[in-house]
């Protein structure tokens, strides 16, 4: 009995402790999960999309009421399961525009990073998803303590820095409503190698199933893919880009390409896959114009 | 085996009773993975009429506690950190291949010790008393005082049924020696029919053979001195983690090319470094490398005090509340649950 009550008592400060540490990104799951205010184009992809489109220069730019919900890591199951989730609180947007990475066609069948949505099992769509990551949803949704067995030393680790005033809060990076930009450092000549890591190859199961859904909701869906610094080191990414090409053809989606843009410089980058804060800035100025071609065009 | 081999013997009276006889065969405490009873330590147990006893039940409990324990908490949490750097150990840095080998040594003590605990446990909370099956043995100050200590049920099983009846060690240094390997090739091969067990026993078999020969020798060292037994203590560790780098690789191959990026003290490629590290901050940090050496001392401080048996707990209720409080707490608090099952499980 006793272990009980201090396992919820500890429960109770292991969560708030992760909330202090994650101000922005508790915050941010939380308006894409359970908000239910009305945006009018949504991004979805990962770190790429969280941290290069600024939705306020989106905004200000095309007039939209725009909201960022990358997030870090993120596969096309993730992202899928992202989108059901928004749409279970929230009204359809009229765009979702969805990053092509590696992450998009990686054939990895499991939610990256999960715990963090044992927090967030009320939304009906996300505990439907998390089935297959986590036994008895039921019994975690309704018995918070028992989460702590899914807890793992990330969670722990963050929720006692949290305790500690520490928060994941950066100097010199922008935030707007779900964008978080890098800082703006720059990556060094000596981190500018080639990847030579061996990809799978591509799964495009929840790709397909992403359209179907905005299909399904009357959602136009855009693809685009961000600025690399160097594309002929990644002959596999021109491989992967190549397969959404194909399919954004015979789909009839939109594909504003960013991958081939000589717009940027290594001076945009931070490291070799993520623009710094200016690079951003930069990006999210010329995908509002690409946006507002492609919408008048429309 | 060990029940045919001691009713030819003559040591041990057949069992007529099948239902007995099916119980000592399919007891389900120690059915999987030991530890492997003789039956004159358990067959005349399950003659005698069970009463229930409160203070072996709550024993039992807690040793199934303890077990757990060291597996969910301790071994579990290693595992992850070993699993990736033997799965690429071209990727990390000679000190991070160390560790794992360390903490390899570990992991499977506490996996498997901790597994062997609630096999005991189990039984002993229906009043049966298994053997023990570990007594410390990373203490120990040279590799013979090793195998008394480690999975003691097996070794003691080649001792009496392979090693004595090739002669022991009665029979001269030579043959003595040449038992030993067999010995300990057969231990290897018991694991699975793969070189890398096979080149395990036989590192073992080196290193007894070798003690042996030094034990032989006038040489002898003080062995009351402190420092001298911590040095000991030291250096059968380092040998038993370096065999433990065959044990646990999957092809000699790979033992070899971790042995060898130890040696040559491998540095991986910054951009091979970067993508490690971004993995190791999200999957074992250094939150992870403190709890874990948090909870290896505590390991080491309880077991050095209570004895394998955990039996210095039964006449101290108020201690034996606080410490089974404390041990759900940080199974609870610090368990790793989506992880292996035990090791052993596949031998």
């Amino acid at each position: 009995m006793s272990a009980t009550v201090i396992a919820h008592l500890g429960y109770i400060i292991i969560e708030s402790g992760i909330r202090k540490f994650n101000p922005f990104s508790y915050s941010r799951l939380d308006e894409i999960v359970n908000g239910k205010e009305k945006f009018d184009i949504v991004f979805f992809g990962s770190s790429r999309t969280q941290c290069h489109i600024n939705p306020c220069i989106i905004d200000s730019l095309t007039g939209l009421n725009s909201y960022n919900a990358g997030k870090a890591g993120s596969n096309s199951l993730e992202v899928r399961m992202l989108l059901e989730a928004y749409l279970e609180t929230h009204i359809p947007p009229k765009y979702v525009v969805y990053n092509i990475d590696n992450l998009t066609v990686s054939n990895l069948n499991t939610v990256p990073n999960s715990n963090l949505y044992l927090f967030f099992l009320n939304n009906k769509k996300m505990a439907q998803y998390l089935e297959g990551t986590f036994t008895h949803v039921e019994i975690l949704r309704l018995i918070p303590f028992t989460r702590l067995l899914y807890f793992d030393d990330y969670l722990r680790n963050v929720a006692i820095q949290g305790h500690f005033s520490k928060t994941e809060v950066l100097n010199s990076i922008n935030y707007c409503k779900g964008h978080a930009s890098n800082t703006q450092d720059t990556i060094k000549d000596s981190e500018i190698v080639p990847n030579i890591s061996k990809i799978s190859s591509p799964d495009l199961t929840h790709v397909l199933a992403i359209i179907e859904i905005c299909k399904e909701n009357k959602i136009k869906l855009i693809f685009n893919s961000t600025p690399v610094i160097y594309l002929n080191n990644l002959p596999t990414s021109n491989q992967r880009v190549a397969k959404i090409d194909e399919v954004a053809n015979r789909s009839k989606i939109d594909f504003i390409r960013f991958d081939t843009s000589k717009a940027f410089s290594k001076n945009d980058f931070i490291d070799l896959g993520h623009l710094n804060r200016l690079g951003s800035i930069k990006y999210s100025k010329l995908f509002a114009n690409e946006l507002n071609r492609k919408l008048i065009s429309n | 085996m060990s029940y045919t081999i001691e009713v030819y013997k003559g040591n041990q009276k057949a069992e007529k009773h099948l239902g007995i006889y099916a119980l000592y065969v399919m007891f389900y405490p120690q059915l999987v993975a030991g530890p492997i009873e003789r039956p004159q330590n358990i067959l005349h147990q399950f003659h005698e009429t069970k009463v229930f006893n409160l203070v072996l039940f709550k024993s039992g409990l807690r040793l199934i506690l303890w077990g757990l324990f060291k597996k969910v908490v301790i071994s579990d949490r290693l595992a992850i950190y070993v699993n990736l750097v033997y799965e690429h150990p071209e990727h990390y840095h000679y000190i991070n291949l160390l560790l794992a080998v360390l903490l390899f040594s570990i992991q499977i003590y506490c996996d498997f010790s901790g597994y062997s605990d609630i096999a005991i446990g189990s039984a002993r909370t229906m009043g049966y008393e298994l053997m023990t099956n570990f007594n410390r043995p990373y203490f120990a100050k040279n590799i013979q005082e090793f195998w008394a200590k480690w999975h003691i049920s097996i070794s003691t099983w080649f001792r009496d049924y392979v090693y004595i009846p090739l002669g022991g060690n009665r029979n001269g240094k030579r043959k003595m020696y040449l038992s030993l390997v067999t010995v300990f090739l057969l231990s290897g091969l018991w694991h699975g029919a793969n070189w890398t067990f096979l080149a395990w026993g036989l590192l073992h078999a080196v290193f007894m053979v070798s003690y042996l020969l030094y034990k032989g020798t006038k040489h002898r060292p003080l062995t009351n001195n402190f420092l001298i037994n911590i040095f000991s203590v030291v250096v059968t560790f380092v040998l038993v983690s370096f065999a433990w780098i065959y044990f646990r690789a999957e092809s000699i191959t790979k033992a070899n090319d971790i042995i060898g990026y130890l040696f040559s003290m491998n540095k991986p490629a910054p951009f091979v470094e970067y993508l490690r590290d971004i993995k190791l901050k999200f999957i074992f940090n250094k939150f992870s490398l403190a709890v874990s050496g948090f909870f290896i001392v505590v390991l080491f401080l309880i077991e050095n005090w209570s004895e394998p048996n955990m039996s210095k707990f039964d006449d101290r209720p108020k201690s034996d509340y606080i410490f089974n409080v404390l041990v759900i707490l940080a199974i609870i608090f610090f368990g790793v649950f989506r992880s292996t099952s035990f090791i052993y499980f596949q031998f």
